[in-house]
């Protein structure tokens, strides 16, 4: 009898690859993530941690500091109302990002709920619910946005809310092939055989089969909803002024860039992409992993 | 054929509905996987199961577990038809038979630990205490050749060989009576294939179990069983002893399926199958749709005008050693 090839001193459920020593390992073969993980990390501290440093509101008017450009006392200058573009980027971070990660939540159950009802139900009901999945993924996202932001008060709840629903029918779709995939195999034939319900085999061999590529298509989506809050709040749909979202700071700055400040565009612009980017390097490392590359 | 038999399978049908079939359309057309089989396994007897490939031997494991509803005929396991039993009267009998699939990397889910695996039918069954589950698969592992250690392991740290041992420990763990072995060492190489088939061989004995050891491998089988049953296209074709079987085959498909195997030849320095002229079969493939006949008919050389019209039963033959089904056996 040989030895096992390695020995793990204990199981870490769910996630073993949260075992300290594991996960630093785990990152060294996978530069992408890594370097995604630092972007995403860097982006974190600087929209939660950044205000606790400098100690300026972002609300504070000041006529006599009108279109500053970055300097070292206006490190990113100051816009139309003299308020310190610094703080309004930091804090701009929060809505941008926190809705964009709150929003996913909300999909990934939904989608989770949804997708792996369908995979499981008998064949017709399947049928009838991936049609329905089809009709509602054939609307364009941000129309339905437009549409219900017209409906209710913008505030980052309702946004978390609009996001989340929106964007659950492609991850809904990933669920149900995934459980397709899984539920033949030989581990939940043998649950089955000893008894096994299909919510047991739901919470456990499927739902722990499944996660991977589940976490790959939430860093995925955690991007699109960056880049979709953006284009809301650009339109004047999302976060609502004086309160600062990065997507609203573009929005803004592009009416006054034509009079020369340039900053008011590019950092905000410059921070939706690095969000997008390190969320795709993320997905994008996991991806590779999954598929041995 | 025994009454008093452990398991009693009587006349099992089971089809399958082909094609997906819309929404509003239902498939219309099916494909029978077992077509009136009947068979008995005493209380501690194992018994072999052979066939090609797409014969029905592993959905006839699969109807023994009550995994696939057969779509006519009964299971009597130990006096009781459980498929006339629901799920919930049917979980007393759930411990009392366990299966052991073919490839352990595909039946041991790769995200659990070996404690988790091993333990799962008794958290399903709901069989003691987490520490008293625990110590029951420590305990079964030891018993099939892995340290208690492995509990805490995944299954891919184990090559195949110990997969397997880790698949018979979580079937045995349960203390059943009987264990469907859907080909238990096809995935494996040699020399793993006599350890696991010695082990299988020692827990039965120690054990008083009662096996029905799926297989297309003949050499296996006549290690481990001491009757075999033959099965072409869902069908019984001949039961018999295993040494009978193999010494004096009857069915012109059992003769030809021990024909195929290589075997060493006077006068020649490497094995090969013998096939004559008189057990060859035909390459004419098996048609879509059945005759009335014998489904061996369209391949079998030594057919007949009557084996075009009418199956053959399934017949005791040379007293009650065997059971033939064949209008001309050899």
């Amino acid at each position: 009898m040989n030895e096992p090839r390695s020995t793990p001193e204990r199981r870490w459920g769910l996630f073993p690859a949260l075992h300290a020593g594991r996960f630093a390992s785990a990152l060294r073969s996978a530069p992408l993530t890594a370097a995604g993980l630092g972007l995403f990390l860097f982006l974190v501290a600087f929209s939660w941690l950044g205000p606790l440093l400098i100690h300026t509101s972002p609300y504070a008017i000041r006529p006599a500091l009108l279109f500053r450009p970055p300097s070292w006392s206006h490190p990113l200058g100051t816009d139309d109302l003299g308020r310190s573009f610094l703080a309004r980027m930091m804090y701009g971070g929060q809505p941008s990002l926190g809705v964009a990660m709150l929003g996913t939540v909300i999909a990934v159950v939904l989608g989770l709920l949804y997708g792996m009802s369908s995979g499981l139900s008998p064949s017709w009901l399947d049928k009838v619910l991936m049609r329905t999945l089809d009709a509602i993924l054939a609307l364009p996202t941000l129309v339905l946005m437009i549409f219900f932001a017209a409906l209710v008060r913008l505030d980052a709840l309702s946004l978390i809310l609009l996001l989340g629903f929106v964007s659950w029918p492609g991850l809904a779709r990933i669920a149900r092939n995934e459980v397709l995939a899984y539920k033949q195999r030989d581990y939940v034939l043998a649950a089955r055989q000893f008894g096994a319900g299909t919510g047991y085999l739901a919470r456990t061999h499927l739902l722990r089969s499944m996660l991977p590529i589940v976490l790959v298509n939430a860093t995925f989506t955690v991007a699109d909803l960056v880049l979709t809050l953006a284009g809301l709040s650009f339109l004047g749909l999302g976060i609502q002024p004086p309160n600062p979202s990065w997507g609203g700071l573009l929005g803004n700055g592009s009416n006054l860039a034509i009079i020369g400040a340039w900053w008011l565009i590019l950092f905000p612009g410059l921070a939706i992409v690095l969000a997008i980017l390190a969320m795709n390097m993320m997905g994008q490392g996991i991806l590779n992993r999954l598929e041995g590359r | 054929m025994s009454e008093a038999a452990f398991l009693r399978l009587e006349e099992i049908d089971v089809r399958f509905r082909l094609g997906e079939g819309g929404l509003l359309r239902r498939g219309r057309e099916t494909f029978t996987a077992l077509a009136g089989v009947s068979l008995t396994i005493d209380r501690g007897e194992c018994l072999g199961l052979i066939g090609e490939s797409g014969s029905g031997k592993s959905t006839l494991g699969r109807v023994v577990v009550q995994l696939v509803p057969p779509s006519g005929g009964r299971v009597v396991f130990d006096g009781t038809d459980l498929t006339a039993l629901d799920a919930r009267r049917l979980r007393p009998y759930r411990p009392r038979m366990q299966m052991v699939f073919q490839d352990p990397g595909e039946s041991l889910n790769p995200r659990f630990t070996i404690g988790d695996i091993v333990t799962e039918p008794l958290r399903l069954l709901r069989i003691g205490t987490r520490k008293e589950q625990r110590a029951r698969a420590a305990r079964m592992l030891e018993r099939v050749g892995l340290p208690a250690a492995a509990l805490a392991h995944r299954p891919t740290q184990y090559s195949g060989g110990q997969r397997q041992r880790i698949a018979i420990a979580r079937a045995l763990v349960t203390e059943p009576e009987l264990l469907v072995l859907d080909e238990p060492t096809s995935g494996l190489d040699v020399s793993m294939q006599a350890r696991i088939l010695n082990l299988l061989r020692d827990l039965q004995d120690s054990l008083g179990l009662s096996y029905l050891f799926i297989t297309h491998d003949v050499g296996a089988v006549s290690y481990l069983a001491r009757r075999v049953a033959v099965l072409y296209r869902g069908r019984v074709v001949e039961v018999a002893p295993t040494r009978d079987l193999i010494r004096t085959p009857r069915h012109p498909y059992t003769v030809a399926l021990l024909d195929a195997l290589p075997r060493f030849v006077r006068g020649e320095s490497l094995p090969r199958p013998v096939i004559t002229e008189a057990t060859a079969t035909t390459d004419e493939p098996p048609p879509e749709t059945e005759g009335p006949g014998c489904a061996y008919a369209p391949r079998c050389p030594h057919r007949q005008e009557r084996c075009r019209v009418t199956a053959p039963e399934l017949v005791p033959a040379e007293g009650d050693k065997r059971l033939l089904a064949c209008h001309h056996p050899f």
